[in-house]
């Protein structure tokens, strides 16, 4: 029955996928101005009419147009015009300055146009796409990426996100090591944008010397962790072979097994709570395990 | 799933045609540029160990680990690149060492067959929906339309630890496929199935779903189900939102999570499914840092199967140079108070300096009598200094006291060589030394 739930799940959701695949491009976010790109281009006006100061800018302030940018060609003081370019919606998508188009995610340091535009002579359609609702799109990281192939260790990232700062967004907060894998695991491809899987290996690379997964003392409150599923450890370390390495080999009895009633019943209300740990030690694999000997074969 | 993926397959050539149609109508086509780097992080690491029984033995490690690390990127016209990382592995001084095997974490040929398409073959991560693992076989990522994801994977799991020698097909067959839908700016939805074997038996298979949604600015929450169709239960449930409407906002952030304990099927282990009690898991944190580098930084951690809880609470001050802080644990599973702090110095624009020391008392079992309570003290510093682009050097301290041994003393020394070419097809950046 379950199953055909999960099934029935899928296929209600593939009407979804079907008109995703027929329909428009994702709209560009609400700014509260009209997008009229694609208007002014027909018209044969260059971008740089309106954003004067792009072609020098090393910068991201100051590069959209205002009001009194619009007043060179149109009447802004009559009020019937308003609606020709305000929607009268609140904005949502970018503020006044392109700086801060990222909505505090990230931010960037600053951008060269100039040198994109008059060392290398790129058009603005080359970065800024039009989105086919009369907007122009902003440049995604893979988009960057097609000429700045960036690989990890070298400088390309702080040609924008600048030179001694980590371009960390914030949702790489405190927790970000424990919510990291669903973030991931929903589109890695977001990940790779920043990252390239070398960069997993920095922290998953299994010796914990630099940088560190676990704190240096861990080997001796690691039980805290475990027995409270504050981490899944077998995610990373292969039972029961990781964790005999330390308890068969030094003979070291986690503390729990001290307790005067352990075998007779506190093990079982454990292992309830916790089984994961029981196996960390006690599978034995293709043999019987330790707790065969009373609860069967 | 198969029913999901045909379906959207059909879909594809008129999407493609016209959402190729946009983008060559604006964009110049920009042929992703060639480049190669290779990077090798070399640490060897000596530390003597003095148990405070004065019974056995002290210890002399000489740990050395040897990373390598590379890419060819954009050959055949960028169509084609290849990707390596892995790493040699020793302790001179003690062989019985179980931390220091060699491995191969990625090793594998990326084929772009448009700009919407890309396969990859051979050793690599596989982290989408369902599935979580490292995979030697074919991963097929497909984007039909600008906004439809569709991914597929076929090999074998990759050994734990990660050994140069790949995993016997027939014994850990992994396949899986997932699928991610951009429906609206503020919505995405993904369904997935992984299927994986281990032992030559039925591990699990799974199915999955997933929305990442963004309902108010600055709030962005990813809900998660895995059902898994052997045991026919839930296996997994996640909430995780993140919520800062502005760069000045604190950042606050939720998860829940309520997962059935990892018990693979076909083992011995098996039979204690159903007596087994779900784990449910809940985290909370907050970060507001201004201007200045000044903030403050909290977080809860809660985990409750059944009657069984644990609660872990913890705050620091953020400061220009580091922070300041302190947690405390109480719950079935033991106790624990610490304090930590950590500094971040760069003097200059080559070199930095960072240390940090944690000072813990605790106890593995809950109301533990005071001989069971014990300290845990943690120093460490570190200097890194950029000899010249792409060349590292790394040298840290270490002093661990700890229940065991009298006597923990570590050193390492590092160094990082980058070496690389083409970096930037623009000119910029051209990348570490040896152009």
């Amino acid at each position: 029955m379950k199953q055909l739930f999960a099934i029935g799940l899928c296929v209600l959701i593939l009407p979804i996928f079907v008109a995703l695949a027929l329909g428009d491009s994702p709209a560009t976010p609400n700014t509260g101005i009209r997008q009229v790109h694609d208007i002014h281009a027909e018209n044969g006006i260059e971008c740089e009419t309106c954003h004067e100061k792009v072609p020098d800018a090393t910068g991201l302030t100051g590069l959209l147009p205002t009001m009194d940018t619009c007043a060179n060609c149109h009447d802004v003081e009559d009020e019937d015009n308003c609606k020709m370019c305000h929607l009268g919606e609140e904005p949502t998508g970018y503020p006044k300055e392109a700086a801060d188009m990222s909505s505090g995610m990230t931010e960037l340091a600053h951008f060269p146009h100039q040198s994109h535009i008059q060392k290398q002579e790129l058009n603005c359609n080359d970065c800024h796409a039009p989105d086919g609702k009369g907007g122009q799109t902003f440049p995604q990281h893979p988009q960057c990426r097609s000429c700045h192939a960036t690989a990890a260790g070298f400088t390309d990232c702080s040609m924008c996100h600048g030179a001694n700062e980590a371009p960390v967004p914030a949702s790489h907060g405190p927790q970000w090591m424990s919510e990291h894998a669903l973030d991931a695991t929903f589109d890695q491809s977001k990940c790779e944008s920043c990252h390239t899987q070398t960069d997993c290996q920095d922290c998953h690379n299994g010796d914990n010397v630099r940088p560190r997964v676990h704190d240096l003392n861990f080997r001796f409150s690691h039980a805290l962790e475990a027995r409270s599923n504050e981490m899944l450890c077998q995610t990373c370390h292969e039972d029961p072979v990781f964790c005999s390495s330390c308890h068969a080999a030094e003979q070291v009895l986690p503390e729990n097994h001290s307790r005067a009633d352990w075998v007779t019943s506190r093990h079982g209300v454990e292992a309830s709570f916790n089984l994961e740990s029981c196996i960390a030690c006690h599978d034995a694999g293709e043999q019987d395990p330790t707790c065969a000997r009373c609860h069967g074969r | 799933m198969l029913l999901l993926l045909g379906g959207s397959l059909l879909v594809i050539p008129s999407a493609q045609a016209r959402a190729e149609g946009q983008a060559d109508s604006g964009n110049r086509d920009l042929t992703r540029a060639q480049s190669w780097y290779f990077r090798t992080r070399t640490t060897a690491y000596a530390y003597t160990t003095a148990p405070k029984d004065a019974v056995t033995d002290k210890t002399d490690h000489f740990e050395f680990y040897q990373y390598l690390d590379g890419a060819l990127s954009g050959l055949a016209q960028g169509k084609l690149d290849l990707r390596l990382s892995g790493r040699f592995a020793d302790d001179f001084a003690f062989k019985a060492n179980p931390t220091t095997p060699n491995r191969l974490y990625s090793l594998y040929l990326q084929y772009h067959t448009s700009r919407r398409g890309s396969l990859r073959l051979g050793r690599l991560f596989v982290q989408e929906g369902v599935a979580n693992y490292t995979m030697d076989g074919l991963y097929l990522a497909l984007k039909p339309t600008p906004r439809l994801k569709l991914r597929a994977w076929g090999g074998a799991r990759s050994p734990y630890n990660m050994e140069w020698e790949a995993s016997n097909l027939s014994d850990e067959t992994a396949l899986g496929a997932h699928a991610i839908a951009l429906l609206t700016p503020w919505m995405n939805l993904g369904v997935g199935w992984s299927y994986l074997e281990h032992n030559g038996a039925r591990a699990y298979q799974k199915v999955g779903a997933e929305a990442a949604l963004r309902p108010a600015r600055g709030l962005r929450t990813i809900l998660r189900a895995h059902y898994e169709t052997e045991s026919e239960q839930w296996d997994q449930a996640e909430l995780l939102a993140w919520y800062k409407p502005t760069p000045r906002w604190p950042m606050l952030n939720v998860q829940y999570l309520d997962r059935r304990q990892s018990v693979e099927k076909n083992t011995y282990w098996e039979r204690f499914l159903p007596s087994l009690d779900r784990v449910r898991l809940a985290r909370a944190s907050a970060r507001y840092q201004n201007a200045e580098q000044w903030g403050v930084e909290m977080e809860y951690f809660g985990s409750f199967v059944d009657e069984f809880a644990q609660t872990r609470l913890g705050g620091a001050v953020l400061f220009p140079y580091g922070r300041l802080g302190y947690s405390v644990r109480l719950g079935d599973a033991g106790e624990e108070n610490r304090w930590y702090g950590d500094l971040r110095w760069r003097p200059l624009n080559w070199w930095s300096l960072s240390g940090g020391a944690m000072l813990s008392t605790y106890a593995l079992l809950k109301d533990a009598p005071e001989d069971l309570e014990r300290d845990l003290v943690t120093l460490y510093a570190r200097s890194v200094t950029r000899l010249r682009d792409g060349l590292n050097l790394h040298l840290e301290f270490q002093s661990l006291d700890n229940p065991q041994y009298s006597k923990d003393l570590r050193f390492l020394v590092g160094i990082d060589l980058a070496m690389g070419r083409g970096a930037s097809s623009t000119g910029l950046g051209t990348g570490g030394w040896l152009q």
